[in-house]
């Protein structure tokens, strides 16, 4: 068929990167069937930068079968499309995992003051939406002696810690066995050697299917137009991680995966004033995730669930 | 049916529903174009409620570490040159400053170095320099001392991946004032805007 070549005449694969199932062509197809107004919605993800996207990026394959050199051209595409709108030139990577690292992310939850630093470092690292506000991290405050978080709360203010109460930071928890990548049925969303989990933000078709699977609710979705003013604007990005979404797209923490490997610390950790941030390559015997997996007491939340979380809960002793 | 009627619907049918469905397609395609032209901008308005501070995002630590000891622009030195024979709970007047807060650990010379004030105490009237602060504290402090050596207790920042860059360890006394080393509670940052809230998304 005509259209199954890509723009540089090579012969254009349908991107099944993992086991089969319906691919986003497919998925996109039966959605346009409808009414033109249908279309238009189903193609609502990808219109964001302005007027109807290029062909190119509607033709692009599955980010984990790119070449080198299409994926070099992929990056120069969105980067200039990003200076457009934000002025800064981006630096924009795809930086690959490392041999031999297994990330893991460690929390002390007896020594968390609930300060909510974190969240805040988080959004300025990762550009997420000022408005409607968008934040990775929820810091929930938990009655002392109880560990039931339905009876938790978020809303807080003021003085921290407060009398009788501990605090549990919950983001995405990378797990092994992860259920929201199961869900997707385009395979946007993916674990990778490293064990981070991403989002393809150009792949992403909006169904939010992986939102409602995940039992940390850890996913957000752009339900409108994400807004970053130009002067909070981290042009430090990567493909799989905090350049700024469009809108109609899933996202989530990445483990600040631009820094991480890169190997810096995550912003998140960078931030904490206790100290309470943990994070590393637990392949490494000698990294403190390693010390704090063999030396203290860990917590694994909803580990019923066999979900095999990369996020740990941890108290001295 | 009539005759009749059938031929009109299918004169209908061969010419007309055709033109129609141009019209419509032609209509949904203004439409469509209408969408996305109107909806490019929509981010440029509407009141913006939220706006980031520096504080709620600032690394520093929450004590700045005194770099150079001493009182009143001057070494301790200065005006310590002999030990003195008390050991106090309380200080003087002129170092009003310090409220000793440590638990049983309630005395001036447990830490400072009596006969050299510019030094700390090290175990049998050794000196500590100022700058080896953790060696003091790791005194009386040892599994968490030997926490924060392995990075399991205070902060690391800078690279996990110390091939890739610099690992800075932060100083017990970044986090602890030495003389009330109790953590100090501090403002939380603004709690999420209401449609953010978990609730909402089960
Ligand atoms: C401007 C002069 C001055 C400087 C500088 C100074 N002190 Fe003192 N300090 C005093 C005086 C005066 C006393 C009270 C002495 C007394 O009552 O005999 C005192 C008392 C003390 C005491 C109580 C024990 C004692 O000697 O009576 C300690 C401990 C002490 N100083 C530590 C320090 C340390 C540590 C530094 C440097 C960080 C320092 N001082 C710098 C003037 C100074
Ligand atoms: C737990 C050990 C410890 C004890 C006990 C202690 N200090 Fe200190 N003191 C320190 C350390 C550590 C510093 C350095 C603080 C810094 O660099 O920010 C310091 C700093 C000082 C300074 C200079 C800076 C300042 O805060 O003004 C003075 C003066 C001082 N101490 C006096 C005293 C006096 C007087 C006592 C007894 C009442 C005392 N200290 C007890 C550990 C101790
Ligand atoms: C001479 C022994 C000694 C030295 C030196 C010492 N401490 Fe302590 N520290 C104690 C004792 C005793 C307590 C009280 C323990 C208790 O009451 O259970 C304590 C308690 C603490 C606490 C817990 C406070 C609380 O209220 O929760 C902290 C934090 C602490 N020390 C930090 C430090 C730091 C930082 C240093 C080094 C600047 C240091 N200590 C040096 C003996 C010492
Ligand atoms: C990043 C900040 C940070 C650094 C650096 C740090 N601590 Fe702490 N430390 C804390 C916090 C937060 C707590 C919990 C205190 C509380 O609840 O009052 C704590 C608790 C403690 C306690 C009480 C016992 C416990 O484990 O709860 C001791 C003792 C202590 N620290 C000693 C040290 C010593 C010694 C060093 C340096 C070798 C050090 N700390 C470095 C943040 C820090």
């Amino acid at each position: 068929m005509a259209e199954e070549k890509d723009p540089q005449g090579a012969p254009f694969s349908h991107p099944k990167p993992y086991g089969s199932g319906v691919t986003r062509r497919q998925f996109l197809a039966v959605a346009a069937a409808g009414a033109a107004a249908a279309a238009a919605a189903a193609l609502s993800p990808l219109r964001d930068f302005g007027g109807f996207p290029p062909l190119r990026e509607m033709l692009q394959k599955h980010f984990t079968e790119l070449t080198p050199g299409q994926k070099k051209e992929v990056l120069e595409r969105i980067a200039s499309q990003l200076q457009e709108k934000y002025g800064a030139a981006p630096q924009l990577t795809a930086l690959p995992p490392m041999d031999g690292v297994q990330y893991a992310y460690a929390l002390n939850i007896g020594r968390c003051v609930g300060c909510r630093k974190c969240v805040y470092a988080c959004m300025k690292e990762n550009n997420q939406s000022r408005d409607p506000q968008i934040q990775y991290i929820s810091v929930l405050q938990m009655e002392k002696g109880n560990i039931d978080v339905e009876k938790s709360s978020i809303d807080y203010e003021g003085q921290v810690p407060k009398e009788g109460h501990y605090y549990m930071p919950v983001q995405c928890h990378h797990c092994e066995t992860s259920p929201c990548t199961k869900v997707c049925p385009v395979k946007a969303t993916w674990r990778e050697p490293d064990g981070i989990v991403v989002v393809d933000y150009n792949w992403c078709i909006g169904c939010r299917y992986c939102e409602a699977a995940c039992p940390y609710h850890a996913r957000r979705f752009n339900f409108k137009e994400p807004y970053l003013p130009e002067k909070d604007f981290n042009p430090k990005i990567d493909y799989l991680s905090n350049r700024p979404r469009p809108k109609g797209t899933m996202e989530k923490c990445t483990f600040c995966l631009q820094r991480t490997r890169a190997g810096k610390y995550p912003a998140c950790l960078e931030v904490c004033p206790t100290g309470s941030r943990k994070f590393g390559n637990m392949l490494d015997p000698d990294s403190e995730i390693s010390s704090i997996i063999r030396d203290k007491r860990v917590y694994i939340f909803k580990e019923e669930l066999g979900t095999v979380p990369r996020f740990y809960y941890y108290t001295d002793v | 049916m009539s005759e009749q009627d059938w031929k009109k619907t299918d004169a209908f049918r061969n010419t007309e529903i055709p033109t129609l469905l141009l019209i419509a397609v032609g209509a949904a395609c203004v439409a469509a174009a209408w969408f996305f032209y109107t909806n490019r901008h929509t981010s440029e308005q509407g009141p913006r409620a939220f706006v980031m501070k520096p504080e709620y995002y600032d690394i520093s630590p929450v004590r700045t570490v005194g770099k150079k000891l001493g009182t009143m622009g001057m070494a301790c030195g200065d005006c310590h040159s002999d030990p003195t024979d008390q050991d106090p709970r309380t200080a003087p007047e002129i170092h009003n400053k310090v409220v000793l807060k440590h638990g049983s650990n309630n005395r001036c010379f447990n830490c400072h170095n009596n006969g050299k004030r510019d030094f700390f105490a090290a175990n049998g009237g050794g000196q500590i320099p100022f700058s080896k602060v953790e060696t003091l504290c790791a005194k009386c402090h040892g599994p968490t001392y030997r926490d924060w050596q392995r990075g399991t207790h205070g902060r690391r920042n800078g690279y996990w991946d110390k091939t890739a860059g610099e690992q800075k360890n932060l100083v017990c006394i970044a986090c602890h004032d030495p003389h009330s080393p109790a953590f100090k509670p501090m403002k939380a940052a603004p709690a999420p805007l209401k449609h953010n809230t978990p609730g909402e998304t089960h």
